[in-house]
Order: structure tokens, then C-alpha cells, then sequence
């Protein structure tokens, strides 16, 4: 119990520390996809394969293939491991891939709709105001890590291990103070 | 293993054949100043017993100063020795092993996971992996080092379960090797041995005798890696590539103390270190190797490495292999943990160099998250709903076409200045206009046409070694910078870059594969 809500407290610290960086932030990185993307791939695409017939660049370049291939791409880069580093800290990043993993084990019904609503606030960063998108979608994180707390109960080594990569997300947020992959311009006044 | 499983894999390895070798004379197009160099040097090592530079049966190769690992210029001699000086030469030894590495792969996870059908998926995966495929097909050294490292993890497995000294130690002989061939695997071999031996502890304390033997041949056999490795030419490489710059850590932290406020400031001198920052550069170089858009959909961004408009992988295994991680703790025990341990160490050799992430440095990804496809994929065909299937079968079948759509029509087109296009048919008119010529002076604005010249007019390597031939000059070839004098050599041959405006009689273009002129040669110095 004392374990549970110490890691409770550290990583409610961790979170709102970071929260309270990003209020410095002037310009969130936006993740929507501008359109003209799509049509541009699959123009540039079809000029490679000039000499060959009028149905093979068709087939393979086309605005359905190449816009879900292109949106799909767009929606990756919210996950890609450099970013969601910067917004859950490597304890954060640890504790999400773990419980990920675990999926078969969590008996809650609630469990299943907090990843829905992580993945609908990744779709929603590609459409929304960055802003408003990305702290959404850091609360979405920061909320689904707490399920750990299911799993620290007599398991000393994995105890051990968050609390080592807690510490070292201390230090990881302030050497990351600029949040590049987060924040286009950082400015505290 | 059953007549059924037999055949499967047989059809797979032969896919895997048609995938790897079926134009690769031609396709990349070019062959890179590296593969070039592998060819030559082990050209000189068929006709005199030494390289280029005149060193007798080294066991490291000066080359272009890069110091590079023995066993590929070694596997290329017979290569070379069987179908002449040519590109397909230079890359038969890669796709020999990359071929060979998909019937390793389904006996690995066999032992493993002692499951035929998925060691048949496995086999599979890796057969149409495009990541393997796109080293396979060039003339690179990982290929045949990740084999090496599949079969000494195979021997090993297959040594602690028959309990056999020869097992021990040729498992032990390959993983020595592996770090012969590829200098990713300098870092990650000796990772995976200590990992191995660690998961499978019990069993080594079993066969402690024949694990020290084994481990002492392994040893001494990396002594002279080892040894060469503190040496200047043996860092050399290390230091041009590293991500570990301390310009770059000075610049970091000047933006740092600029845009913080005072009081961190004040703590940067102790938080940002040069070592912290580094392990910060070194965080950052490995995450990327687990990023989707690197894996699924843009892959390296270094054209020879990856189609680029795709990713590593085929964008539908991102789904499969999640699935197969949520699978992967229905493997054994100890398999598991070391799968799981090999995906992990994998990127490890790419994060102590630039650029991240780095397909090359990292192949052996390719073997766990096969794997994990494979995983993924069985338990998908198990499912009872056939349109499910039916729905993966085709989006399975349309990825690997756009793959090969992409591999055969646009690569060639788009990436031919990756693979140094142009300096075969350069060589050709050369060749073709020279004899009336007593010096050839050819632009080094491509970097190294040397090694070029040396190549395609399959050059007495007895007569460069002779004439203590080299970068700059051998025989009447002169390799020159662009703005260097050519007015004041008498009537020379001169090979321009196509923009360069010269003073003398224009002879012929050289064109690449698509039409676009690159050189330009011109007789220069003739009486007027």
C-alpha cells in the first residue's frame, strides 16, 4: 500500500512538473496532415513510373492507397518513441509499453476504453488546435500510466526498476527542457 | 522434419532466391565506392595474394583509409574466382548468405520454440523482408554477418541440449566471425554471447568444461579484433562516424545556458555534462530504431539502405506484430527472454554512430521482429473468420506487390546517384578514346574514381601494386579536383563534370541509366 501511493505522489510530481514546462511553450509542434500531401505523392510517384503502362501507377498510386498510407504515417509519428519520451518521461514510456504488454492480465472493462480514448486523442491531435490536442492527449498518458499500479504488488524487481527510471526522469526533463519534438518555440517570462 | 514442412520451406528459400538474386547485376543500379573497393581488393587478393595496398593476406583492409573487416573480401575471392570482376561478383556472397539466412531462421525458431508452423512464418517473413532483401541485394558485409550470428545462436542452442564439445565451439567460432565481418557486430555479439550464457545459466554450469573451452577459443580469437581496435586505424572509423561530437555538446549546451532561465542556468554546469549529454544523444539514437515511421512507413533515409518511400517493413506488420508481442509470453521460457533481449540489444550497435536510425547497423532487427510477424500472423490464420483472412491475404499480396513495384521501377530511377551511377559508363569511353592519349586526367568530384577505373578495366592489380599506385595517380590516370590546372599538360584526355566549361575539344558524353548527363570528355592541349 505505502509503495502504491508513493508511486502515485512521484509520478503525479513528474507529470505536473512537466505539465507546468509546457505552459512555456509559445508553439506546440501540429501534427495535422495538409491534404495537399497526398496529391502530391501520388503525382510525384506516378511521374517515376512514366514509361511504364497507364494501369500499374493507377493501382499502386492512387489517392485511397497513398492517403491512407500518408494519414497512417501522420498518425505514427505521435507514437513514435523519441516524442512520447518527451511527454511521458522515460519511467512513463517504460510503464505504458509494460502495460501494454499486459493487456491479457488487466480484468477491467475500463482498461480497453482508456486505450481507445489514447488512440482518439492521437486522431484528434491530426485535426484539432495543437494545443488543445496535445494536452489532451498527455493527460490521456499520464492518466493510463497510473494502471501500474496493479501490477507492483510483491514484485520487488519491477519496484526497483521504476524507481530508477524515475529518478532518471528528473533528470531526463531537465536536460529536455526545450522539448523540441514537443514545442516549436519555449518562453518563459 | 515432415515431407509437408519440407516442401513449404523449400518453395520459401526459393522465393527468397528470386528475390535476392533476380537482377542484381543491375538492380541497384551502380555499384557504391565501398562495394567496389571489396571487389577490387579481393580481386588483388585472387591474383597476388595482397590488396591493393600491398599488405599480404591482411587480416584488416586499409581500403579508403576506413580500415575494413576481412571476411567479406575473403567470401568474395571464389565469388570472384567463379564469375569474373563484375557486379554480380561483388554481390553474390551477400545474397548467397541472405538466402541462406531464411531455411537458418525457420531451424532457429524450430529450436526455439520447437513449433513447426510458426518457424515456417518465420522463414517466410524474413524471405520477403524487405529490409533483408535491400542488403541481400547489394554488395553489404551485414548480411553475411547476421547469418554467422543466427547459425553460432543455432550451434549454441543445439550444443546445450546435446551436450557436445564441437557443438560448443563452433558456436563460438561463428560468433567470433560475425565480429570479422560487420563492425555493428563487434558491439552486439559479445552482448548476445553474455546474454546467452546468462538465460541459459543452468545449462552452462552443466557443461562448464566444454563452455570454457569454447569461451577460450572465442577469446582468442577476438584478440587481435581487440588489439586492433585501441590502434589509431582501428578507431579511425569510429571516431569519423560517432554521435559523440564535442562541438556538437558544445553548441548544445550554448543553446541550453541561452534559452533557460538563470536558475537552471546555474545547474547546467552539473546537469548538462558532456557524458550525460551524451547518454541523452545515446537515448535519443536508440528509440529511433523503435520508431513506426523508421519500421513501417519511411524507413532510412539513406536512399542505398531502404526504398525510402516505404518503411524497413510492410506497413500491415505494424499490426501483426503487436499482436505478436501480446503473444510472445505463450512462447517457452527462456526463448522468450532471449528474443525479447535480442530485439533490445539490436540497436545498440547504431547508437554510438550518426546517423539514427541506421538500417544498415541494425539488420539484425530483422530476425525478432520476423519473429514477432510470424507470431502475430499464426494466430490471425487460426481465427475462425474467414473474410478476416481473406481481407489480411490481400492486403499481404498488395503490400509485396507495391514493394516490388517500388524495388524494380522506381529505385533504379530515383536512387541511381546513391549507388554512384555513371562511372561504369564513364570508364567505357574512356577506354574507348584513350589510347591516343599519354595522360587521362578524370575529375574526383564524384569522389574516388579511382577505384572505379580500376574496376571496370579489371587493372593488373600485380602493375598498380608494382608502380605504387594510388588515390591521386597510377599509370596515365591522374584523378584531379575541378578548379585543378589542366592547361599545362601537354594533350591530355579530360574528363569533366557536365557543368565544368573547358577550353579544348569536346570527344563524347557519359550518361546514367535515366539520360542525365554527368561527364563530359574533352581533349585538351591539342595544337589549335
Amino acid at each position: 500500500m505505502k509503495s502504491k501511493i508513493f508511486l502515485i505522489i512521484v509520478l503525479s510530481t513528474l507529470y505536473i512538473f512537466r505539465l507546468w514546462q509546457m505552459s512555456g511553450c509559445q508553439s506546440f509542434n501540429s501534427f495535422h496532415l495538409n491534404p495537399l500531401t497526398v496529391k502530391i505523392a501520388v503525382e510525384s510517384q506516378r511521374l517515376i513510373d512514366d514509361n511504364t503502362d497507364k494501369i500499374t501507377p493507377r493501382i499502386f498510386h492512387n489517392k485511397i492507397t497513398t492517403g491512407v498510407f500518408e494519414n497512417a504515417k501522420n498518425l505514427q509519428t505521435i507514437f513514435n518513441p523519441s516524442f512520447l519520451v518527451s511527454v511521458v518521461n522515460p519511467a512513463g514510456l517504460f510503464i505504458i509499453v509494460y502495460l501494454l504488454i499486459n493487456i491479457p492480465r488487466v480484468k477491467s472493462t475500463f482498461f480497453p476504453v482508456h486505450l481507445a480514448y489514447i488512440f482518439i486523442s492521437a486522431l484528434f491531435m491530426t485535426l484539432i488546435n495543437p494545443k488543445v490536442g496535445f494536452y489532451n492527449f498527455a493527460l490521456a498518458l499520464y492518466t493510463f500510466s497510473f494502471w501500474i499500479i496493479k501490477f507492483i504488488e510483491k514484485r520487488l524487481a519491477l519496484k526497483i526498476l521504476l524507481l530508477v527510471l524515475i529518478i532518471f526522469s528528473f533528470w531526463y526533463y531537465f536536460l529536455d527542457w526545450q522539448m523540441k519534438t514537443i514545442c516549436n518555440e519555449i518562453f518563459f517570462s | 522434419m515432415k515431407n509437408r514442412s519440407f516442401w513449404i520451406l523449400t518453395v520459401i528459400t526459393l522465393i527468397a532466391t528470386i528475390l535476392r538474386f533476380y537482377q542484381i547485376e543491375s538492380n541497384p543500379p551502380g555499384l557504391y565506392w565501398d562495394e567496389t573497393a571489396y571487389g577490387y581488393d579481393a580481386y588483388s587478393l585472387l591474383k597476388t595474394g595482397s590488396d591493393l595496398h600491398g599488405h599480404f593476406l591482411p587480416l584488416f583492409f586499409e581500403s579508403f583509409g576506413d580500415w575494413k573487416l576481412p571476411v567479406y573480401f575473403y567470401l568474395l575471392v571464389p565469388s570472384i574466382a567463379l564469375f569474373s570482376l563484375s557486379e554480380f561478383a561483388v554481390r553474390f556472397p551477400s545474397a548467397f548468405f541472405g538466402v541462406l539466412t531464411v531455411p537458418l531462421v525457420f531451424f532457429l525458431v524450430k529450436k526455439l520454440t520447437d513449433n513447426k508452423n510458426l518457424s515456417l512464418w518465420s522463414a517466410f517473413f524474413m524471405a520477403i523482408s524487405p529490409w533483408n532483401i535491400q542488403f541481400a541485394r547489394g554488395g553489404f558485409e551485414s548480411t553475411p554477418g547476421l547469418f554467422f550470428v543466427l547459425l553460432a545462436l543455432f550451434l549454441f542452442l543445439l550444443a546445450k541440449e546435446r551436450k557436445k564439445l564441437v557443438f560448443f565451439v563452433t558456436s563460438f567460432v561463428f560468433f567470433a566471425l560475425s565480429m570479422y565481418t560487420y563492425h555493428a557486430y563487434r558491439v552486439f555479439t559479445p552482448l548476445l554471447l553474455i546474454s546467452s550464457l546468462f538465460i541459459y545459466r543452468k545449462e552452462v554450469k552443466k557443461n562448464l568444461k566444454k563452455t570454457a573451452i569454447a569461451l577460450t577459443v572465442f577469446l582468442i580469437l577476438s584478440l587481435p579484433l581487440a588489439s586492433f581496435t585501441f590502434t589509431s586505424e582501428g578507431k579511425s572509423r569510429a571516431i569519423s562516424q560517432s554521435a559523440f561530437k564535442k562541438e556538437d555538446y558544445q553548441k548544445a549546451k550554448f543553446e541550453y545556458d541561452q534559452k533557460s532561465k538563470k536558475p537552471l542556468r546555474f545547474l547546467s554546469g552539473y546537469i548538462f555534462t558532456e557524458p550525460v549529454y551524451y547518454s541523452y544523444v545515446a537515448l535519443k539514437g536508440y528509440l529511433d530504431h523503435f520508431s513506426p515511421v523508421f519500421l513501417f512507413f519511411q524507413g532510412d533515409q539513406i536512399g542505398r539502405h531502404s526504398q525510402v518511400d516505404m518503411g524497413q517493413l510492410y506497413s500491415y506488420q505494424i499490426i501483426v506484430i503487436a499482436g505478436g508481442l501480446l503473444l510472445f509470453k505463450s512462447l517457452p521460457g527462456k526463448s522468450k527472454w532471449l528474443i525479447i533481449i535480442f530485439l533490445l540489444l539490436s540497436p545498440i550497435p547504431a547508437i554510438i554512430v550518426a546517423p539514427t536510425p541506421h538500417a544498415h547497423r541494425t539488420l539484425q532487427m530483422t530476425f525478432p521482429l520476423a519473429l514477432l510477424t510470424a507470431l502475430g500472423a499464426q494466430k490471425l490464420f487460426s481465427l475462425k473468420s474467414r473474410l478476416l483472412k481473406v481481407a489480411f491475404m490481400l492486403l499481404m499480396a498488395f503490400s509485396f506487390l507495391s514493394f516490388l513495384h517500388l524495388m524494380f521501377i522506381h529505385y533504379p530511377r530515383k536512387f541511381a546517384a546513391d549507388w554512384q551511377i555513371g562511372y561504369k559508363e564513364m570508364v567505357k569511353q574512356v577506354e574507348k578514346f584513350q589510347d591516343g592519349y599519354d595522360k587521362v586526367y578524370i575529375t574526383n568530384i564524384n569522389q574516388v574514381p579511382y577505384i572505379y577505373v580500376l574496376f571496370f578495366e579489371k587493372y593488373s592489380p600485380k602493375t598498380f601494386i608494382d608502380e605504387k599506385g594510388s588515390g591521386d595517380h597510377f599509370n596515365k590516370y591522374y584523378f584531379i579536383d575541378p578548379g585543378e590546372d589542366i592547361y599545362n599538360k601537354g594533350r591530355i584526355l579530360y574528363i569533366a563534370p557536365s557543368w565544368q566549361k573547358v577550353d579544348g575539344k569536346w570527344l563524347a558524353a557519359v550518361n546514367d541509366n535515366s539520360g542525365k548527363h554527368l561527364y563530359s570528355l574533352w581533349e585538351v592541349g591539342s595544337e589549335k
